[in-house]
């Protein structure tokens, strides 16, 4: 699998990007992220970069929060209850969350399919996944979102519907996270149950590559125990951490003065999750 | 075997009727294949109806559903030219290649999205438009372009009035939204949602087109599912002690909502609005006026809390239970009691009278309200069903006691203008499978309004109305493609009794009855993005007054039009032609008096009046630039209205109607446009419109030929350019002139009125806000006066409580001087006004 990352890698700088221009050559777009459930909060940022074979989706406000913790590390000489004071009064600051760690690169390693990286605790996980292979049901109904003219559509994956405006006037079949599939690129996306959109406000071009991952940096696994962490993660989330640590490495102190936050019954169920299966 | 063959043919035929499938390359300029580029199949209309995106070796698949009219297909790739060919030319296993040089893409880059739009919802952020000054989400709803509020509280989108008003999704306010858009603070909300073209029953979304919008208020996180309440108290003193308070509490849950609230004041402002029915006051329907009312000031274009001299108390509950996934129950119940005493002068000019005669009134009274009116309403709106049960109930106990001065002459005044009704609406529908619906409709209002008057000769009237209305139909759309085949079969029928007795006098009673049945058929036409409806309603009325009985067989023909021709931007308009039958107000031929000295004296024949109307309309929407632009030109014209022969015998004003009818036509021109800036939270709006109305007039038993002619323009602006400072303000004119084409003499001449306002706000500190509002009036008229009015305020503000000191009408202004003009009659008011005031308010979340 090594070798076909490398040759990706190879064929991409080999091929002449078709969208490359005046060195240009990455096309970006960025999408406010909201969860239903916290949309009080500043909306995450997240970036759908594409350069003509291969798109990558990740977090701009994750890659500014970890930019922020670096340099926090660099200047208070590696004094971790400091660092995360300082970390969490920044945070309040912006009323900003830290962002998401998970990363969706389509056309990677073939067309057909996608590779998703992702770290839960201090463990960086890989998987690949198949691209949406089904029709989306084009809806009626027209828009403008960034003054690009948008039709609708949906489409029900994975335990969510999604209902999506996409441009034809970007001829690119990709969007926001494992969405893509339409004869356009995908503007706006929001799940039935309104508990997660995505809504573009940018779109740019910008000089460099896309980083593609290096896979002896991960465990590599699959899409359904991800999900599993995850919706674990959500319920329990010391206990996963713990899981995935190795006792070898570092060893677990728990603080006696702080209880687990007990979560109800009720708010197990309402944790949603963006895809099911 | 044959049967086999047979079976098998018949599949294969089907599968070939259902789905057309074509495969083929698309290939660069030197054959390679390239990978990812899209090929879309568009219908007339250019709406996609199939596309594919070609794999790693070029190819494409299309699958083109049955009975769609596919136009033309086109190829794309990034970086290259963008090919169509017409669908007919298309052949399966075709290779098509493109050629380099596609542009590239406009960046984009959405500074600060105050408003978002996706498909028909346009989301405002509150931060985005609330000033410091703001306080409740009426206030900000004000600033945000292409929305109004209007002084009574109604909420207007792109010129119309919207058709319901959310909170979290959840219909509990019904038609009195004021109530809580007056009373939410802006603290607690989240955005704005307007929901274009909002078709609020779900069965009907796809269906019956509506070209109103709905608003949706999101609440922030921390209101939801939460108790919250506030208390202001509020003490002052101008001539006597002045008191203004409320209290309040809600809760917004997903299954249940809640508004109670008490306020009272005596400092001028009017709490009814805030109770008003704001859909009936639209349309109209199921409320009768009657014909007696309370004695009013002659309303001058200012704040009513300028003038009026209250003490006003509502007490006002509203809650709604969700009673399953799509039912829900929602229940109202207010009351309201207010004596406000009133004190003006206002000289009167007859047109309709030869020499003009002048009669000059100073009233002094005081205007005694207690009204009470609940409502209840089951709703069930589900998928392919629609329910709706609403009954509705009022009553109260209004009088209006004093004196007036005519002509120099003391008379006593006393009117009772009481009115009880109770109505109840049912609305069944159901959309089948294939997309027909069937739906029936049962409408019945009894309104009885007991009434009492002192005339000017001192005699009192007793007027009795007893109303009754029931409007029932059936109707059913049957689905054709995309088109629908729509019929209405309905029976109206109305029942009007009216005993009027002057005096000693012996009561006499009249009634009126008009049953009317209808059927109309009509049909709409969807194509692409034209909806277009035509219809013909055939009716039969007959209509009986004691001997007076007619027979109409009428015919009212009316076509729609819309078109949403792009996604910002939307035309409509639409023209019918209407008989209506005149109703029993307008038929009684018993001599009433409609106010202390004014006496109407009908036919005593039925009869109906014609009309015709055009009326066309423009939106323009567009969020990414924030500029909102409407216009609207409308035409009417109506014939069959009654003329009345107008005398002044001694004191009585008499109204007479005559055999002889006229014509009445009128144009319209009005629009807005508002936009939305990046910087300093910036809006601006400017309201324009221009009417011309002819219409005759019978002066001294001669027609005389009229016209007038009224134009008005309002420009406001909003904007916080500096953390410390805010300002908004407001200029309009309004210019009315009135001409008698037969006899120039006989004209009103013409008057020219401004008003300008500008509030500043300055905030020192997080926590303090100063605050200057000016307001000056003047006219072209140099009998009437410049009316100036300089109020100040200081405002501390803590996290849940705040503090306000007011000073009103520091200058001490004490009357209003202003000039109207009617079809009819021309008016000159004096208004005495509210003196200085001096306030001290505590206001505090609970």
């Amino acid at each position: 699998m090594k070798t076909y990352y490398k040759l990706t890698i190879l064929l991409l700088l080999c091929s002449l990007c078709s969208f490359a221009q005046s060195g240009d050559s990455l096309l970006c777009v960025s999408y406010e992220y909201q969860q239903g459930w916290t949309k009080n909060e500043m909306p995450e940022i997240r970036v759908l970069q594409m350069d003509g074979e291969v798109s990558r989706f990740y977090s701009l406000t994750e890659r500014k929060v970890q930019a922020q913790l670096d340099s926090l590390v660099k200047v208070m000489n590696g004094d971790g209850d400091r660092i995360m004071g300082a970390r969490k009064l920044l945070q309040q600051g912006q009323k900003q969350k830290a962002g998401s760690k998970d990363v969706v690169y389509k056309h990677l390693p073939s067309i057909s399919l996608m590779t998703y990286t992702t770290k839960i605790g201090l463990q960086a996980f890989l998987y690949t996944d198949s691209l949406i292979a089904t029709q989306w049901h084009l809806e009626e109904g027209d828009t403008v979102i960034m003054d690009y003219n948008c039709a609708k559509a949906s489409l029900d994956y994975r335990g969510q519907r999604w209902n999506v405006w996409y441009s034809q006037e970007i001829p690119i079949s990709d969007g926001p996270w494992k969405l893509s599939g339409l004869p356009g690129l995908i503007l706006f996306a929001q799940t039935a149950s309104g508990d997660f959109s995505f809504n573009a406000n940018a779109i740019y071009y910008e000089s460099g590559t896309i980083d593609l991952p290096n896979e002896k940096d991960y465990v590599r696994t699959t899409r359904k125990k991800v999900n599993e962490l995850k919706g674990k993660l959500a319920l329990d989330p010391v206990s996963v951490m713990e899981s995935l640590i190795d006792p070898s490495q570092y060893k677990v102190i728990r603080s006696k003065d702080r209880k687990r936050p007990k979560i109800s019954q009720d708010e197990k169920k309402a944790i949603p999750q963006m895809e099911y299966y | 075997m044959r049967r086999k063959i047979l079976f098998v043919i018949g599949i294969m035929a089907n599968i070939m009727a259902l789905a057309q499938t074509y495969t083929g390359k698309v290939l660069g300029k030197e054959a390679e294949p390239l990978v990812g580029a899209t090929v879309v199949v568009a219908s007339h209309t250019n709406a996609t109806i199939a596309y594919g995106i070609t794999n790693d070796k070029g190819m494409y698949k299309l699958k083109i559903p049955e009975g769609k009219d596919a136009a033309n297909v086109s190829f794309h790739f990034m970086g290259y030219q963008k090919k169509t060919l017409p669908f007919a030319e298309l052949k399966d296993g075709m290779s098509v290649t493109l050629s380099e040089g596609g542009t590239k893409l406009r960046e984009v880059k959405v500074k600060a999205l105050r408003i978002k739009s996706v498909g028909d919802t346009l989301t405002y952020s509150v931060a985005g438009f609330r000033q410091g000054q703001d306080r409740s989400i009426a206030d900000v709803i004000a600033k945000m372009p292409g929305l109004e509020v209007k002084e009574n509280g109604q909420i207007l989108y792109q010129g119309t009035p919207i058709n319901k008003f959310y909170i979290e999704g959840l219909d509990m306010m019904g038609s009195k939204y004021s109530m809580a858009s007056e009373n939410l603070s802006a603290d607690k909300v989240q955005s704005v949602q307007v929901l274009e073209n909002h078709q609020p029953v779900k069965s009907l979304r796809k269906v019956s087109f509506s070209e109103q919008a709905a608003l949706n208020i999101v609440l922030k996180d921390d209101a939801k599912a939460t108790w919250m309440g506030a208390l202001d108290v509020g003490a002052g003193y101008d001539d006597e002690f002045l008191y203004d308070c409320r209290l309040m509490g809600m809760r917004f849950d997903k299954r249940f909502q809640s508004l109670m609230m008490y306020k009272n004041n005596d400092t001028g402002k009017e709490l009814d609005n805030e109770v008003l029915d704001l859909t009936t006051l639209m349309d109209g329907s199921g409320t009768e006026q009657g014909i007696l009312s309370l004695m009013h000031v002659a309303s001058p274009n200012l704040a009513e809390d300028r003038y009026t001299f209250n003490h006003s108390h509502l007490v006002a509950g509203n809650w709604l239970f969700k009673t399953g996934k799509d039912s829900q129950l929602r229940l109202q119940g207010d009351g309201f009691i207010d004596k406000t005493s009133m004190h003006d002068y206002y000289a009167t000019t007859y047109l309709t009278l030869a020499e003009l005669p002048v009669v000059v009134e100073e009233q002094e009274v005081s205007n005694t309200r207690s009204e009470w009116q609940a409502e209840a309403q089951y709703e069930f709106n589900g998928e392919s069903t629609y329910i709706k049960n609403h009954l509705k109930g009022y009553m109260d106990f209004n009088k209006s006691i004093g004196a007036m001065l005519y002509n120099g002459e003391r008379a006593d005044m006393m009117v009772k203008p009481h009115k009880r009704s109770l109505s109840e609406l049912f609305e069944l529908s159901h959309t089948t499978t294939k997309g027909n619906v069937y739906s029936v409709d049962s409408h019945w209002a009894y309104n009885y309004l007991p009434g009492q008057l002192l005339t000017i000769n001192g005699m009192t009237e007793r007027l009795d109305l007893g109303f009754f209305s029931t409007q029932n139909g059936f109707h059913n759309k049957w689905k054709i493609g995309r088109h629908y085949l729509n019929n209405d079969l309905g029976i109206d029928y109305d029942h009007e009794d009216i005993d009027v007795a002057l005096g000693e006098s012996q009561k006499r009673s009249n009634a009126y009855q008009l049953l009317c049945a209808y059927w109309t058929p009509s049909i709409s036409f969807q194509f692409g993005n034209h909806v277009l409806v035509g219809s013909s309603k055939f009716s039969y009325a007959h209509q009986s007054y004691r001997e007076s009985k007619s027979h109409h067989l009428w015919i009212d023909p009316s076509v729609r039009w819309n078109w949403k021709a792009t996604a910002v931007s939307q035309f409509s308009s639409w023209v019918d032609y209407t008989n209506l039958p005149m109703m029993g107000e307008a038929v009684f031929d018993t001599p009433v008096f409609t106010g202390y000295r004014t006496q109407t004296i009908n036919r005593g024949k039925t009869g109906s009046t014609h009309s015709l109307r055009v009326t066309g309309s423009y939106h323009y929407a567009n969020p990414m630039n924030g500029v909102f632009f409407h216009v609207s030109p409308t035409y009417m014209r109506s014939s069959g209205n009654i003329l009345y022969e107008n005398t002044l015998i001694g004191n009585v004003f008499t109204m007479s109607a005559t055999d002889k009818d006229h014509d009445m036509q009128s144009a319209r021109l009005s629009g807005g446009i508002g936009k939305s800036f990046g910087w300093a939270k910036a809006t601006v709006k400017l309201n324009a419109s221009h009417g011309i109305t002819d219409y005759s007039l019978l002066v001294s038993g001669d027609v005389d030929d009229a016209r007038t002619y009224s134009t008005s323009t309002s420009f406001s602006y909003a904007l916080q350019p500096l953390r410390i400072l805010s300002a908004e303000g407001k200029s309009s004119v309004q210019l009315m002139r009135q001409r008698n084409l037969t006899h120039p003499g006989l004209s009103s001449g013409s008057t020219t009125s401004w008003e300008h306002s500008l509030d500043l706000h300055i905030f020192p500190s997080e926590r303090w806000m100063l605050s200057v509002d000016n307001e000056l009036f003047h006219s072209s008229e140099e009998s009437v006066g410049t009316s100036y009015f300089l109020d100040c305020s200081v405002n501390y503000m803590a996290k849940r409580w705040e503090l306000i000191l007011t000073a009103n009408n520091i200058i001490g202004t004490s009357k209003f001087e202003h000039r109207s003009i009617g079809n009819t009659v021309m008016t000159y008011s004096v208004t005495r006004l509210r003196g200085r005031m001096l306030m001290l308010t505590f206001k505090m979340d609970l």
